[in-house]
């Protein structure tokens, strides 16, 4: 099997002078960014960096973040991308739970960690923003390094080339292994799902962390196109991005496209007629949206629902299917969707249960977790932990979460995370950790908290705790201070009755 | 005495944590930069920014802060830092 870099060479020199990524206002062509990735792979090889070792990744979005990616598959070793803005602790546990040996990333990040804490990360460290003249700075370490192709690495494709974490700050990190199989599957399926091409510009709005950016990214390098990556988001660096860039194709989150769809309804805004397709991921978006973004982007338009461990799964053209906009569309093809009922047998057509995928593109399992990667599966298909119905044709709506998640913006935030963090405040008894609704990132973190007897919550106290020990992602949005919690004839926490109680 | 939450200071915490997020352009304005369009400072990650600059300095920011134009470049957050502080 060719592996990623292998089949993005071949790309490069077929179209040498063709831009491979645009990022902020800096381009590289293909040329450029296979020499970059060729003097990289063997800086790292000369620093012991080997086949089958991970790298940890503390990287905003830039060119560099790609071309890692391509460096990591060109060696054979896998990068373990991390949220920058996590708290050092945070970072620690996840890179000590994927057994990172090496780390890359830019100064104000790397500089948070402490090495103690680091039980395995004994290798190779690589700030990549020193702008300075000393010899062992990143620059003059890319250009004292030679060009030559790596030899004697044979990639077999079932390598780790991604380890991504999904949990945070508390719990047990989880990693998700993608293969570089899994990589090239994900990306050519979504490039026939979605009749893309060399001729495309793609777009890649969300982080790099996260295994769908890395697919915008790969997608257009292994076909020859162009990918157009932002490095952070804001709607209207969005809509500029796509007007002047031309972009042609995306993904994006629906809590992006919500926002976007707010800034559109303004009068004074450039027309934008690059945009082919665009594909809406993450939750459902309300039809009035919908049909927001239809009239002005002109141009199809898709929902997907899908997870890092099975990528896409179902699929929904809002055009042709106006009669099914409550579901998330049908099974993309070689993708099988069935519903399991609690009994362990695949319910009927209309029947509620837990949505199963089988899928030629599921994850490696979760890193060196083989119970909990069992445990995840029935038989061939990966228990997604959402719940949802199948219709008469085939149509998938989602119903709910099985999973205690919120997910904010498009990313997961586990509950258990929070409230492990607040209840390490010697006031406080208990915590609970909710979603509500938000018209921006879909849901947002609201906590509900229980003192001790006699003692007093300083809501001051718990959000200084919060902003030092979780994530930005992760921040409750709202506080609650009630009595005492919810609770059935069993003593077990009522969670739907705490959110009622406390939203209406 | 020394002068408390020195608008130096300020600034200097302000653009490391948003260096974070990626390089700032250069040749830029730094005071009239704005870090929230430009989208070194989303929605998502508002809230922990915004508790960080209180506990850091001493201040309350309101929702109400938030919304202002101000709120939005790095020069008018430095001054409406130095004007909560007392």
């Amino acid at each position: 099997m060719s592996s990623i870099a292998n089949i993005f060479f071949n790309n490069a020199e077929r179209s040498p002078e063709k831009t491979a990524i645009w990022c902020d206002g800096e381009t590289i062509t293909y040329k450029e960014l296979s020499s970059f990735v060729k003097k990289w792979s063997n800086l790292l090889n000369s620093n012991n960096v080997k086949y089958g070792e991970h790298i940890g990744v503390l990287l905003p979005n830039n060119i560099e973040f790609v071309a890692l990616m391509l460096v990591a598959s060109n060696i054979g070793a896998a990068i373990v991308p991390l949220n920058p803005t996590l708290p050092a602790s945070a970072i620690e546990l996840a890179f000590n739970s994927s057994d990172v040996k090496h780390v890359i990333g830019i100064t104000s990040s790397m500089e948070t960690l402490n090495k103690e804490n680091l039980k395995d990360a004994t290798g190779f460290c690589l700030s990549i923003d020193d702008e300075n003249e000393e010899p062992n700075s990143f620059i003059n370490l890319i250009k004292n390094s030679p060009e030559t192709p790596i030899t004697g690495t044979k990639i077999f494709g079932s390598e780790a080339l991604i380890l991504t974490l999904t949990s945070g700050s508390t719990g047990e990190p989880k990693p998700i292994v993608l293969t570089q199989k899994n990589k090239i599957d994900r990306a050519h399926a979504a490039c026939e799902l979605y009749s893309v091409t060399s001729e495309d510009k793609i777009l890649a709005a969300t982080p790099l962390y996260h295994s769908l950016a890395e697919r915008l990214v790969l997608m257009p390098l292994l076909i020859g196109a162009t990918s157009i990556l932002m490095p952070r988001f804001s709607p209207s660096m969005w809509l500029k991005c796509v007007k002047e860039q031309e972009v042609s194709f995306t993904i994006a989150v629906s809590s992006q496209l919500s926002q976007i769809a707010e800034l559109l309804a303004s009068p004074f805004l450039p027309e934008i007629n690059s945009l082919r397709c665009i594909v809406s991921s993450s939750a459902l978006l309300e039809n009035h949206i919908k049909y927001e973004l239809l009239a002005k982007l002109k141009c199809d338009f898709h929902e997907c629902y899908g997870a890092s461990e099975i990528a896409i799964a179902t699929n929904l053209n809002i055009v042709d299917s106006k009669t099914k906009l409550k579901s998330v569309g049908k099974a993309t093809p070689n993708v099988d969707v069935k519903i399991l009922k609690e009994d362990g047998t695949f319910a009927n057509a209309g029947e509620a249960g837990e949505i199963i995928c089988k899928t030629p593109m599921l994850f490696g399992g979760y890193y060196k977790l083989p119970e909990l990667t069992k445990s995840a599966m029935f038989g061939d298909y990966f228990c997604t932990g959402d719940l949802g119905k199948l219709d008469e044709d085939g149509f998938l709506t989602f119903l709910d979460r099985k999973k205690d998640l919120i997910i904010t913006g498009g990313i997961n935030v586990y509950p258990k995370d929070v409230e492990t963090v607040i209840a390490q405040l010697p006031e406080i008894e208990e915590c609970v950790a909710i979603s509500i609704p938000d018209d921006r990132l879909g849901e947002v973190v609201a906590v509900a908290l229980v003192s001790k007897k006699g003692q007093e919550i300083n809501l001051k106290t718990v959000k200084f705790h919060c902003a030092k020990c979780l994530a930005d992602f992760q921040q409750p949005r709202k506080y609650f201070i009630i009595e005492k919690l919810p609770r059935n004839a069993m003593g077990k926490l009522t969670k739907h009755a705490l959110v009622e109680q406390l939203t209406t | 005495m020394d002068e408390k939450n020195k608008p130096e200071e300020i600034k200097d915490f302000i653009l490391k944590y948003i260096s974070k997020k990626g390089k700032l352009p250069k040749d830029i304005d730094v005071d009239k930069f704005n870090y929230i369009d430009t989208g070194y400072i989303d929605s998502m990650g508002l809230i922990k920014f915004v508790v960080e600059l209180e506990q850091k300095f001493d201040v309350q920011i309101t929702d109400d802060d938030m919304i202002l134009p101000e709120f939005r470049t790095i020069g008018g957050l430095v001054e409406s830092i130095k004007r909560k502080t007392v």
